[in-house]
């Protein structure tokens, strides 16, 4: 059997070939993934290592929150370095500092742009290596990394421009860093100021971010750590280099494996796809090889030998198919990292990380799948009668599409099912049952698919006959005569048109809202002023100088800075709040206070929007459990509930927050003018306030709603592009399925182009065919998005969204799968219309 | 008995071949199906051709019906010399002047028998003559069958279905091959009989290649080959004569 399978798969290369192309991209997207993620987790590992090895001892304020830095009290930094046993001590100052080139434009939009202090002797202790040049040593003196530099064509000795949370000022460039080995990581920028200077722009007078230190030479380590841990006050600790270290990886490896988990769900989809694939393709290979199988059965092989055999062809085919997929994964990260660092965005330096897991991973993935998909068509093998060898009975009758209505029925009920009970009930993780009741239903649809196919595929093809005519009516009527076979075709475009139309329908849903809440409770605000890049709020944002400069404005009335923060409740699971300005805040916001004041916020306190309150129980005058970066756990008193929606479920006052948290920028300013004054005056007013301030826009509401809709765009293009490998391996289905058909109805070819049909023709024929099964999925596809979209967006009303329905998008996808499935007909149509015309009609 | 082979036609050719060569691989391997064969189709008559398998036969029949092309030597059908042609004027060839019955799979199985007759015409974007169609449908007896699919048609009536739709474009000339082959001898009577009942009545010229005397009895002249030329000829054949000539050629 063994021998036999293997001549079985070398004797049809290329049906198989194609086949295997599916897995290909499957498994290349899964393994790529994990060595893309790998790759990065190790390369900032030996990076963590690098920039620890020189410092023994680090201390640091204590916090829950993984990426806030508690400060320290300069004093602390004199009780370090009296402990005996210290070698030397330094503090290091961190904050915001973003550089503008020489056009004026801000350096730096989608990374951290960093800041940092220098002091003598630092050289050692600090991160920071020195590329060229000489570090800052007075005012009016900046450091930058190599990587910056380069990129923008800054030299030492020329004056950049540095926008700070205290305003934009000029510094002349002295040096040239590096950070470790690295001369730039990730397009982060870096700013290095000298010792007074960062006290000063990072809003950090005499406090530091953190201490690092070296023993002397005559102390333990384990000891050292421990007589500076006893001198250190409440509220922060002494580690060890390798304990920052490990800390420093484990809270990359969080971001990481966020990254490694959305990437999978991807791959994922793009597996299922080529699941599909497998299945019809293996299910046509072995109608057209029933005369073998049957022979094999009329001399002697049982049911369960051709099975089997079945199955090691399927294995054999998924295990090439899989270790060629885990190569081009390999090859795949290396054209991602390459296509990365030409847009400038450098990666740590060093080979590839492919841990044996990643090859197992890929290998499994591929090989269950390519398994999974062949059972079924496995088990048709090993009905064929033995009989068949010699006449051409057709195998396979009605009665079983009928139990497969059945079962079909009961998928789609079930995962109709899940998914309710992941979107209106609370039961268990939402995404898993969501995701998982998503699969349930595509299985479901997909088996009764054949049923409405015949009858779809009249209705689609409809204007063929009277397009083309015969030609029409032949194309027509082969994607109707073999329904299960263009049913299962169609289904691989089903999915991945189905998980596209949901994705649309939530992002037109998510602008409809916004559209609505903006116009709804921003209606009073003349302009907005936000970062213009699309990152963290934690780490990017607007200077408070600038709505220090814009109140003095004569034209304006009111400025109400907004900042952002991240919380944990009692389970410790994240919170987002809004930091606002009471006084300032019902000027542009329309809050809708129910019960207590916006005032009260002055004091400290919190507002909860009503829906919120309700969930938690609590009323005005309550507390609620909140957990904050520098201070830790608190109980704060509700000062009020509000309806109004678009800001947050939870609003604090701007002072508290700044207690609170260590994040100086602000996430938003709203400016209003003052009554009588011209808008367009106005605007040039503030404007050129923000002058200084390029990294920063100014919207009013009309561009406000518009640059909302831009950033969800943005979302929208990189979840399609990750969807674009489902949607190919898809349309491949369809060129690798016409194929097969086209080698089945070699004969019928024959005779066509013999009674005078021509080449055009019969390639219009097949092309149409193609296009008929491609728009039958996508139409099945879109049904089915429409359905989820509209699920979701009604599970998440109460969040306050709202419908959308994005028309000409869908439309334009419909379209764009006729096109795909005009593209996978073209070499099917060539090699159909280069049938041997002898070769057909000659019968032996 | 036959007719002098020279004797100056009286009616006009449907389809001629000279000098015909086809051969098949190189140098030692070089396979001559057919070896300088002339050979000429008059209009209005019944042609059988038959030899020996090997004897280039089917060879003969699809370069002259335009499906394969000559080594050296030409072809015409009416005055058109088939060698001139491009893939795409061959086809429209095949189209509108010639007609094509094979021994078996000559129905399109998702077309209805209807559609089947009409296909070349179908797919040169005409219209049949209404009056034209019924004749031929009553000709081969299928009135009742129009709207059936092939899988719903005995394999008699499919041939009969692949007769008239060689019949109904009007072609110059029909080619069939081994056309009774498959069929039982009562089948194989009624296909024959209305071939040849479209020859005498409705004016057709068909060619026939075959191997069964029987068939070949129902032509009006027999062209024999062997090793790809012509070796006898027999006109107005009886089965007594045909399998005379048989014997006299396999001597």
């Amino acid at each position: 059997m063994l021998k036999l399978a293997w001549k079985g798969v070398l004797a049809h290369k290329l049906r198989l070939g194609l086949t295997a192309m599916a897995i290909v991209l499957g498994v290349a997207f899964v393994s790529g993934t994990f060595v893309f993620t790998d790759t990065l987790d190790r390369a900032f590992s030996n990076l963590f290592e690098d920039i620890n090895e020189s410092v023994d001892v680090y201390v640091r304020g204590q916090t829950d929150f993984s990426n806030e830095t508690v400060p320290i009290p300069a004093e602390v930094l004199d009780t370090v370095q009296a402990v005996p046993g210290i070698g030397q001590a330094i503090g290091t100052v961190e904050g915001f500092a973003q550089f503008i080139d020489a056009d004026g434009e801000p350096v730096g939009t989608q990374a951290p742009t960093l800041g940092f202090s220098w002091v003598e002797g630092a050289e050692v202790l600090s991160p920071i290596t020195i590329r060229e040049g000489r570090p800052p040593t007075a005012p009016g003196e900046v450091m930058m990394d190599a990587g910056t530099a380069r990129a923008n064509g800054f030299a030492i000795g020329d004056t950049v421009g540095v926008i700070l949370l205290t305003g934009t000022e000029q510094f002349d460039l002295v040096g040239l860093a590096g950070f470790g080995e690295e001369d730039n990581i990730l397009g982060a920028t870096i700013a290095i100021f000298d010792e007074p200077t960062a006290f000063r722009v990072f809003d950090s007078q005499d406090e530091y971010a953190s201490i690092s230190a070296v023993g002397d030479g005559t102390v333990a380590l384990e000891t050292l750590v421990d007589r500076v841990n006893d001198v250190l006050p409440s509220g922060f600790e002494a580690v060890t280099a390798a304990v920052q270290s490990e800390d420093d990886q484990a809270e990359f490896g969080e971001a990481i494996g966020f990254l490694n988990t959305a990437l999978l769900v991807f791959a994922g989809i793009s597996v299922l796809v080529g699941g599909f694939i497998i299945y019809n393709t293996f299910s046509i290979i072995i109608a057209q090889r029933m005369k073998e199988m049957a022979l094999l059965r009329a001399v002697g092989a049982t049911s369960r030998q051709v099975t089997r055999m079945v199955v090691i062809e399927a294995l054999v085919v998924g295990f090439i198919a899989s270790a060629l997929g885990v190569l081009a994964g390999v090859g795949l990260t290396m054209l991602i990292r390459a296509a990365f660092e030409a847009t400038g965005v450098s990666f740590p330096q060093g080979p590839l990380t492919i841990r044996p897991n990643t090859v197992i991973i890929g290998m499994v993935v591929g090989m269950v799948v390519t398994l999974f998909s062949a059972v079924i068509p496995a088990r048709q093998a090993s009905r064929i009668p033995p009989v068949a060898a010699i006449s051409e009975a057709t195998v396979g009758g009605p009665k079983s599409l009928r139990n497969r209505a059945i079962a079909a029925s009961i998928l789609t009920g079930l995962g109709v099912l899940i998914l309710f009970l992941g979107l209106f009930t609370s039961t268990g993780n939402v995404l898993a049952l969501v995701g998982l009741g998503a699969v349930v239903l595509f299985f479901g649809v997909a088996g009764l698919s054949p049923l409405i196919a015949r009858r779809s595929a009249r209705i689609i093809g409809a204007p063929l006959p009277r397009m083309f005519g015969v030609t029409g009516t032949l194309a027509r009527e082969n994607s109707r005569r073999r329904p299960r076979r263009t049913a299962a075709t169609a289904s691989a475009l089903m999915i991945g048109v189905a998980v596209v139309s949901m994705v649309a329908i939530l992002a037109s849903s998510l602008k409809q809202s916004i559209t609505e809440q903006i116009t709804q409770n921003f209606g009073t605000v003349d302009f907005q002023i936000q970062s213009s890049a699309f990152a963290d709020p934690s780490l990017v944002g607007v200077s408070p100088a600038v709505s220090e400069q814009i109140a003095e404005l004569p034209e304006v009335a009111v400025v109400s800075p907004m900042s952002f923060g991240i919380w944990k409740n009692e389970d410790g699971s994240q919170r987002q709040l809004i930091a606002v300005d009471p006084a300032t805040l019902d000027a542009v916001f329309r809050s809708d206070i129910q019960t207590g004041s916006v005032s009260a916020l002055a004091d400290g306190g919190v507002l909860l929007q009503v829906d919120t309150a309700e969930d938690l129980g609590v009323g005005t005058g309550d507390t609620i459990t909140m957990e904050f970066p520098l201070t830790g756990v608190e109980q704060v008193e509700v000062d009020g509930t509000f309806l109004g929606e678009g800001l947050a479920a939870y609003l604090v006052g701007n002072d508290f927050f700044s207690e609170r948290f260590s994040n100086k920028l602000n996430f938003m300013v709203f400016v209003n003018l003052a009554d009588g004054v011209d808008p367009t005056v106005g605007r040039a007013a503030v404007e050129t306030v923000l002058e200084d301030y390029p990294n920063v826009d100014l919207s009013d509401q009309a561009e406000f709603i518009e640059s909302q809709k831009a950033q969800i765009d943005i979302l929208l293009v990189i979840i399609n592009a990750l969807l674009f490998l489902a949607i190919l391996i898809a349309l491949l289905g369809i060129a690798n399925t016409l194929a097969l058909s086209i080698f089945e109805r070699k004969r019928e070819l024959g005779l066509l182009r013999a009674v005078g049909m021509t080449r055009r023709q019969v390639r219009r024929m097949i092309r149409w065919e193609a296009v008929i099964t491609a728009l039958y999925g996508a139409l099945l596809g879109l049904v089915l998005g429409i359905a989820l979209g509209w699920a979701v967006v009604a599970a998440l009303e109460d969040e306050g969204l709202t419908f959308g329905f994005p028309y000409q998008l869908l439309t334009q996808y419909v379209i764009a799968a006729a096109i795909g499935g005009v593209v996978a007909s073209i070499w099917p149509s060539f090699r159909g219309a280069r049938t041997d015309v002898l070769e057909a009609i000659s019968y032996e | 008995m036959t007719a002098p082979a020279d004797a100056a036609p009286t009616t006009h050719l449907a389809a001629r071949v000279e000098n015909a060569e086809k051969i098949y691989g190189t140098g030692d391997a070089a396979v001559h199906a057919l070896a300088g064969l002339s050979v000429d189709f008059e209009r209005g008559r019944f042609t059988a051709i038959m030899g020996p398998s090997g004897s280039g036969k089917s060879t003969l029949l699809h370069c002259v019906a335009g499906l394969d092309a000559l080594t050296s030597g030409s072809v015409y059908i009416g005055d058109t010399e088939l060698g001139s042609l491009n893939d795409r004027d061959l086809t429209l060839l095949r189209r509108r002047k010639v007609g094509f019955i094979f021994q078996a799979f000559n129905l399109i199985p998702t077309l209805s028998a209807a559609e089947n007759i009409t296909l070349p015409l179908d797919i040169a974007g005409e219209d049949p003559d209404q009056a034209w169609f019924d004749q031929v449908v009553d000709t081969v007896g299928l009135g009742d069958r129009l709207s059936h699919r092939p899988t719903e048609l005995s394999g008699g009536q499919q041939q009969r279905v692949a007769a008239a739709r060689a019949l109904v474009s009007r072609p110059e000339i029909i080619f069939a091959d081994e056309p009774s082959g498959n069929l039982d001898s009562t089948s194989a009577g009624e296909l024959l009989g209305f071939m040849e009942q479209a020859v005498k009545d409705l004016g057709q010229t068909i060619v026939m290649v075959t191997h069964d005397p029987v068939a070949a009895s129902y032509a009006d002249r027999i062209v024999f080959l062997a090793d790809g030329q012509v070796v006898g000829e027999l006109h107005g054949p009886t089965q007594e004569t045909v399998l005379d000539m048989m014997k006299q050629l396999g001597a």
